[in-house]
């Protein structure tokens, strides 16, 4: 009997001591890699990564780029080009690529809701943890937020048109979000320049050196502008124009010191509204998911094939080049022609260019141009050029590009004068005579398009202008011979999307 | 007739009895107080180390090593006890003999003997449950390096892979097929009482040679008292224990050479000079100058430097002794093996200490303690881009591997470090590759680990009253880790091609895992007339830690693997633990041995899913019937033993991430950033979004079986019959990109799957003359159905099985609703299109004379994706298994053959063979391409050799799918027993040599190395994260230059003292 009550006892005991530390032995917290959902916000630091978190998604190594998920509008000149000649070829970069509904061009969709999803996150986590910060940390976490949110908006709507309106932080409760509809473009641009607006009066003017590439109330102010061009209100695109010069930090760079906007060395020069900042880490590994992502391929896609090692890394692809007709439509003596578009037989920090390509699916070089913003060539070479990617930042959005939509928006406020003043500064700064003020209309955009295509090829925007005036048809007849497909204003949305939630209409003719 | 020629069978035992009667009659009649004997074995050889115990008394004794054993009696009419490992238990009446010869019968066939079952053991005739083993008597003479070899081939059901054949390599072992889509597959393995971690590698830990039984808990019924980490069933390892007796003192040996078994038939020198020129030609461009005068050019055998014979060589040296009281096993090992892929080896030191102590009649303690070390090293195989065996068979022939030149050697090669390199100038057209042997030799990409590991269990026993113990034990687990990656710069001048990187780069990551775990048991077993009780409950708790500190860093001098000298350093961490909280219970019942049921009961709670997700129950019965005990059996002569069995249970699977359940935001500084200016900022996101319902895959279970035992012991049969259905598998469910979910997914109980199959062993044993013959056979079908995936009847998963050079990026496996899982989804091939007429109807466009031709499925007369369907799966309908072993006299030989059947394999490692000009330049090709299309009717299997030819041809296909069914000669041996006489002198008790022969032959029809590939496992990936990944399952039989098995040659010795 007394060894069956010891049985109990021992029974007991261990029943007990499991029961005791039961609670606590079946908690765990996520060490490393990981914080929970309500624990993670527990101080200023969080807040900046996080907010890091979102800047990451507009720099990776692809998301930026022409190859990339962001599928900017910047290669136009150099996909009509390969799709001309490649007749039949699935070059993933060609124009062509706008016939059907490919991952690259929808991809940019994906980049831009993370941008967004970490921007509510953010508004969020302000709210509900925001009283670690102090008032002005806390304006600038929400001006940033609403400046990517804004910025990521004001592209869907540029890119896509009709686009998803999501300004929470989504978790699985949420059964809503997986059968949204899309908002139409109006609501779209009107939230993109409500967050625009707010991310103005919220950003500082400046940040210190050590956060060179924030955003800054310039950054939301010259995209707000943008963002009136494009809904037509012209006397709000004014005075944000107005606003962003009144801000007084930015200028055109010396014509003289030209090539300083695309190079490694000198970065978020005067000239730079909004830059996506790069970095290269020697002997960082290379991260295929874009992590860790300092580094952007540009360098690479951009040097014409063969070229060799020291000039270009990994001897270049030449995926992305140019075409001679961009070659040719420069004016005599274009400082800009001179310093970033370079043929056969030109020279070139020491080196004269030559038809290197003899393989036959890159038959395209042979009569082809490159571009000198993003192949850089050895002079800009920092040690280790070898590994795959390239430091240089890419400037999505810069004063000399602000003063061309300045000039269409006085244009367009009645003020032919004042745009063209605008107009000349960029001129002149590329060793041009100024233009004679014409008030007729075509003449004035023929003289606008122009200066853009010489000024903005091979970068983010151009291509957008020719689809915003409506203007992309009849230069791609002109230039190329080529018909505009309608559905070319807008990009694809991605079908995987639309297999998910049958809600979402993909844009007409895709 | 029948009885006949059974009648030897029958009377042999019989004659056997008489003859040891006679035995015990010749003695002196007068009783004595000391008795003395010697004991023998079935082929008359004295047995050492028998104990002799006289019944009811503390008094025993110990044969010697001629057999020969002293007991002074206190009793004169006492029963005496011989028993030893390995035999059965003889009881003799002593009467008045004082000299007692014994011949001891082994335990061959005997259901007597007890299954190690989990939280205690069984006897195996009362087993109710699918519980198969693999004991120390069939593993013992064998040479083997690891756990998974003791396994392989010998278990119904059991398939185990070597996933790769480097040494020390991983592999997988899928009992009853796979078991998860995305939650692993491999089963749960517990070495004494020890659960081991499901890292990659932990299992190498053990000695083969300490190994006393491995008890496989195949079905629910066995394995619910393992509750959430049992659907992929459980492997218990029993280790070695002291026995009471003199000291026995065990030395084994072995020592060999591997060798490569097999060369891929490739161009030569000057047959590739011509081919790549005619390539070439026939594109329209300009031959190589260099290849004018093909004839003239050497070839050098890059298969010939890369893959050579290695040595291997074995040590193991055992102590057992002990009292009734106290017992110890002590073992140390030693395991060098190189590779037969230059500059891999393994090496293993082990030491076990097992003790056991009776420190009353009821209180009982002791422990296991074990130690090893192992060091590991291997070039990267099985990788698409940068696998060393890819490489090797693409290298140009005529290109020479080393050169004694430091610099320019011509215009396309370098002397580097006594290798010849490609010099980036050289055009890419011509571009030859890599330098194979000086990538896997010195210069780049060493991947060298390291790994410490520690196992620890204690225990203690009270029986409280007769019938009730307690037993607590306390398990402890440690394993360190040090994964070293080094990288040598090259010069610039020489670099820029492929993965060649100028810059050296160095990184070390360790890694730690502790792993406690207490169990505590209460054990009452009850007679009551016929009905006999065994009744189990219990507590167990487990918590697994996991820490990981890495540092990478750059320019280090070339060699040096330590962070002394290296700049750019950068450091990243991990670090999580898991917990599991458990209640056990099992009732087992019989009725005069005759009816049998067994119930489990356990309650898990898991710190894999939310707070209030955390419990599952899995529940379990089982029942048999052992006809042979029944009036109407029992009489019929033939029938030893027959038993039916029956079960039914459900089991978890809880072997997901941490944290899959919670929204979690990413705060590792080092593998996330941006960047401010130029400095490197870390950034943060949300890594996850969970459904806090997620909970355990389940897998309920249906088992049938058979077990007997027939015409006197001569065939052991044993048949079971299963269902397995899987479900609430946890899957990724997709979610819309715009919700910025990670990876636009969120995991959830999505999936089904079922599992059926049938499992035969079939043993003989027979005495043939003076040969002892045994055979024991196994084959088991294996039949996978996917049954449900998001919920609609045509979903599928697909998994990109990566772009080699030689495809055209769109070979995948697809795992569909309906199907087996892990399908290869490609193209039909359909020989080559022989003319103009033929190219204009194949419905492909872009296509020549000479091009493949695939077949249009769906007759739209247009090739494409929608022409895409199953062609083939890596997974095998059919294992098995023979062993066949004989002795004669002091001969004994065994041959044991292993193989699988209905199983293809995606070549793409051959499928660089689809063209000779690769992506970035040229690349060699097997000899077959000889027999490439040259026009109308010369070849329907090999396409035309053009530069321009269409990517088509290298589309996935059926073309690089091949029959991966082989029989192998896993193990072949003869050994040699020196006679008694001999060794009698000598001390010792018994000595043999063998010579023994491992993966000898084997039969297949497969072109490529080894037919047996197993799932993806890219080796040393050079983090101790992705190392421990699982293999994939939906990659399996996907060939990606997997590091073939060698052909051992060994010989060996087995010393007793």
């Amino acid at each position: 009997m007394k060894k069956i009550l010891i049985a109990c006892l021992i029974t007991a005991a261990a029943v007990f001591i499991l029961q005791a530390c039961k609670k606590s032995f079946l908690t765990a917290e996520p060490q490393t890699g990981a914080a929970f959902d309500q624990t993670y916000f527990k101080s200023k630091k969080d807040f900046v990564a996080f907010t890091f978190g979102a800047y990451s998604e507009l720099g990776g190594t692809w998301n930026f780029a022409p190859l990339g998920k962001g599928m900017q509008g910047w290669v136009v000149e150099s996909n009509i080009f390969l799709h001309d000649v490649n007749q039949g070829s699935e070059q993933p970069y060609d124009l062509n690529t706008f016939a059907t509904p490919t991952s690259q061009l929808a991809s940019g969709w994906t980049v831009l809701y993370k941008i967004i999803s970490r921007a509510n996150v953010l508004l969020e986590k302000l709210v509900s943890d925001g009283a670690v910060l102090t008032a002005a940390e806390k304006d600038f976490a929400e001006g940033e937020a609403k400046f990517l949110r804004g910025f990521a908006y004001y592209s869907l709507a540029q890119k896509y048109g009709d686009a998803i309106l999501y300004l929470k932080s989504y978790d699985v409760s949420d059964a809503e979000a997986l059968s949204l509809a899309r908002s139409p473009e109006a609501q779209v641009w009107a939230q993109a320049i409500a967050d625009l607006t707010a991310a103005a009066q919220k950003l500082p003017k400046d940040w210190d050196v050590a956060n060179l590439g924030r955003a800054t109330k310039g950054s939301a102010l010259g995209y707000l502008a943008n963002a009136y061009m494009y809904t037509k209100e012209w006397p709000k695109a004014k005075q944000a124009s107005i606003d962003l010069d009144a801000v007084g930090k930015y200028s055109l760079l010396p014509t003289a010191n030209i090539r300083d906007l695309f190079s490694y060395q000198t970065e978020n020069t005067a000239e730079s509204i909004f830059e996506i900042q790069y970095y290269f880490v020697p002997g960082a590994k290379v991260n295929w998911d874009g992590s860790p992502n300092y580094g952007q391929f540009l360098n690479w896609v951009c040097g014409p094939q063969g070229i060799g090692n020291d000039y270009a890394v990994f001897n270049g692809t030449g995926a992305v080049v140019g075409s001679m007709q961009l070659a040719n439509s420069f004016e005599p003596n274009d400082v800009r022609r001179q310093q970033f578009i370079k043929v056969a037989g030109e020279s070139y920090k020491g080196e004269t260019m030559r038809t290197i390509c003899n393989i036959p699916n890159n038959i395209a070089q042979n009569n082809s141009c490159f571009s000198a913003k993003w192949w850089t060539g050895t002079a800009d070479n920092i040690t280790n050029i070898q590994e795959w990617w390239w430091a240089q930042n890419i400037i999505a959005f810069r004063y000399a590009e602000f003063l061309l939509n300045y000039s269409e928006i006085l244009f367009e406020s009645g003020d032919a004068a004042g745009a063209y003043s605008k107009l000349n500064q960029v001129r002149v700064r590329a060793g041009l005579a100024p233009r004679v003020m014409q008030a007729d209309r075509e003449t004035f955009f023929t003289h606008l398009m122009k200066e853009r295509r010489s000024e903005l090829n091979f970068e983010p925007n151009l291509w957008f202008h020719y689809t915003r005036t409506g203007r992309a048809a009849k230069f791609l007849l002109d230039e190329y011979a080529f018909t505009m497909q309608t559905k070319w204003n807008h990009y694809p949305v991605p079908q995987g999307d639309i297999d998910l939630n049958p809600k979402i209409v993909q844009n007409a003719g895709y | 007739m029948r009885n006949f020629f059974l009648m030897p069978l029958i009377y042999l035992p019989r004659v056997f009895f008489l003859f040891t009667l006679f035995s015990i009659v010749s003695v002196n009649l007068f009783a004595q107080k000391t008795v003395t004997g010697t004991i023998t074995g079935e082929d008359n050889k004295p047995v050492s180390s028998v104990n002799i115990k006289e019944k009811g008394t503390s008094g025993g004794a110990i044969s010697d090593a001629n057999g020969k054993y002293k007991i002074d009696l206190k009793n004169s009419k006492s029963i005496l006890i011989f028993s030893a490992v390995g035999y059965s238990t003889q009881e003799i009446a002593v009467e008045n003999k004082t000299v007692i010869d014994v011949s001891v019968v082994i335990k061959e066939q005997t259901l007597d003997e007890a299954t190690v079952i989990g939280y205690g053991s069984q006897r195996k005739k009362l087993l109710t449950g699918a519980v198969s083993s693999v004991t120390a008597k069939d593993i013992s003479n064998l040479p083997l390096t690891g756990l998974d070899q003791a396994l392989q081939g010998r278990i119904a059901g059991v398939q185990v892979t070597q996933n790769t054949g480097e040494p020390g390599g991983n592999i997988s072992v899928r009992i009853r097929g796979v078991g998860s889509i995305s939650a692993g597959s491999e089963p749960l393995y517990i070495v004494d009482g020890i659960p081991m971690t499901q890292i990659a590698g932990g299992l190498n830990s053990i000695n083969p040679n300490d190994i006393e039984r491995i008890d496989v808990l195949k079905d629910a019924a066995s394995a619910a008292i393992y509750g959430s980490r049992a659907s992929n069933g459980v492997v218990l390892v029993t280790t070695k224990h002291g026995k009471a007796g003199k000291i026995a003192l065990n030395f084994d040996a072995y020592a060999g050479t591997q060798q490569s078994v097999k060369k891929i038939d490739l161009l030569n020198g000057p047959q590739f000079a011509t081919l790549a020129n005619e390539n070439l030609v026939n594109g329209g461009l300009a031959p190589n100058p260099d290849w004018n005068n093909p004839s003239s050019l050497p070839t050098y055998d890059w298969q010939d430097e890369v893959l050579g014979s290695a040595p291997l060589q074995n040590y193991n040296i055992s102590a057992s002794s002990g009292t009734d009281k106290s017992r110890t096993y002590f073992s140390l090992g030693y395991l060098n093996q190189d590779g037969i892929l230059q500059n891999s080896h393994y090496k293993r030191y082990t030491a076990r200490l097992n003790s056991d102590y009776d420190i009353t009649k009821r209180i009982k303690v002791g422990g296991t303690f074990n130690f090893s070390f192992d060091d590991k090293r291997t070039p990267i195989t099985g990788s698409s881009d940068k696998g060393s065996l890819n490489n090797m068979v693409r290298m140009w022939p005529v290109n020479p591997i080393f050169s004694s030149i430091d610099g320019d050697i011509n215009n396309a090669l370098y002397g580097y470090k006594g290798y010849a390199l490609v010099k980036a100038a050289a055009p890419a057209l011509y571009y030859p590759g890599l330098n194979n042997v000086a990538y896997i030799d010195r210069v780049h990409y060493q991947y060298p680990q390291k790994s410490t590991n520690v196992l620890l269990a204690v225990f203690g026993e009270y029986e409280i009253i007769d019938g009730l113990k307690f037993r607590t034990s306390f398990n402890y687990l440690r394993n360190n880790s040090l994964f070293q990656f080094s990288r040598d710069g090259v010069p610039p001048a020489i670099d820029g091609r492929g993965p060649l990187i100028a810059i050296s780069a160095y990184s070390e990551t360790w890694r730690q895992i502790d792993q406690y775990n207490w169990i505590n048991t209460l054990t009452y077993s009850k007679h009551i007339n016929d009905h006999n009780f065994t009744i189990v409950a219990g507590t167990d708790a487990l918590k697994n830690t996991y820490r990981q500190v890495g540092v990478d860093g750059s320019g280090n001098p070339s060699g040096q693997y330590n962070l002394n000298s290296i700049s750019n350093l950068n450091v990243n961490g991990y670090n999580e633990s898991y917990s599991l909280l458990s209640y056990i219970g099992r009732i087992t019942y019989d009725y005069k041995n005759k009816y049998l049921l067994t119930a489990n009961f356990r309650r898990d709670g898991s710190t894999k899913f939310a707070p209030a997700n955390q419990y599952g129950n899995f529940p379990s019965a089982s029942i048999g019937w052992r006809l042979s005990e029944e009036p109407f059996i029992k009489n019929i002569k033939a029938i030893n033993e027959l038993k039916l069995r029956g079960s039914y249970g459900i089991v978890g699977n809880q072997n997901i991430p941490n944290f899959k359940y919670a929204s979690t935001y990413s705060n590792n500084a080092g593998l996330y950033n941006y960047v401010l200016g130029n400095t490197v900022v870390p950034a943060a996101y949300r890594n996850n979004i969970g459904d806090p319902g997620i909970t355990w895959e389940k897998s309920a279970q249906t088992n049938f079986g058979l077990d007997a035992v027939l015409f006197n012991n001569l065939i052991t049969l044993s048949a079971d019959y299963y269902i397995k259905k899987q479900s609430d598998m946890l899957g990724d469910g997709p979610v819309p990109s715009y919700l910025d979910a990670p990876g636009d997914k969120i995991t959830k109980n999505l999936f089904s799957m079922e599992n059926k199959g049938l499992e035969l062993l079939l043993g003989v044993i027979k005495k043939i003359g003076q040969v002892n013959f045994s055979a024991t056979a196994n084959f088991s079908t294996l039949d996978n159905k996917i049954t449900k995936l998001l919920g609609s009847a045509t979903d599928y998963i697909s998994l990109p099985l990566g772009s080699l050079q030689g495809d055209d990026g769109g070979s995948q496996t697809r795992s569909a609703v309906g199907e087996r899982i892990g399908n290869f989804w490609g193209y039909v091939a359909d020989g080559i299109i022989q003319d103009a007429a033929e190219a204009a109807s194949s419905g492909m466009s872009g296509v020549k004379p000479g091009d493949r031709r695939f077949k249009d499925l769906n007759g739209d007369k247009k090739i494409d994706a929608n022409d895409k369907t199953i062609i083939g799966n890596g997974l095998p309908k059919y294992i098995f298994g023979l062993n066949l072993s004989a002795t004669y006299k002091d001969f004994d030989f065994s041959v044991f053959f292993q193989g699988q059947a209905g199983v293809q394999v995606a070549n793409m490692f051959n499928a660089y063979a689809m063209h000779i000009a690769g992506d970035n330049g040229f690349i060699n090709g097997p000899a077959k391409w000889l027999n490439r299309w040259t026009g109308k009717g010369t070849s329907n299997d090999m396409p035309r050799n053009s530069y321009d030819a269409p990517s088509s041809n290298r589309y996935f296909s059926s073309a690089y799918i091949e029959n991966a069914s082989f029989v192998r000669i896993r193990n072949m041996q003869l050994g040699y027993t020196l006679p008694v006489k001999l060794i009698s002198k000598m001390r010792i008790n018994s000595l043999r040599f063998y010579i023994s022969a491992q993966n000898l032959h084997t039969f297949t029809k497969y072109t490529g190395y080894d037919p047996e590939v197993g799932s993806r496992f890219q080796s040393n990936a050079g983090d101790a994260k992705q190392a421990s990944d699982e293999v994939n399952p939906l990659s399996t039989g996907v060939d990606y230059g997997r590091y073939p098995l060698p052909r051992t040659i060994l010989v060996g010795l087995n010393l007793r003292f």
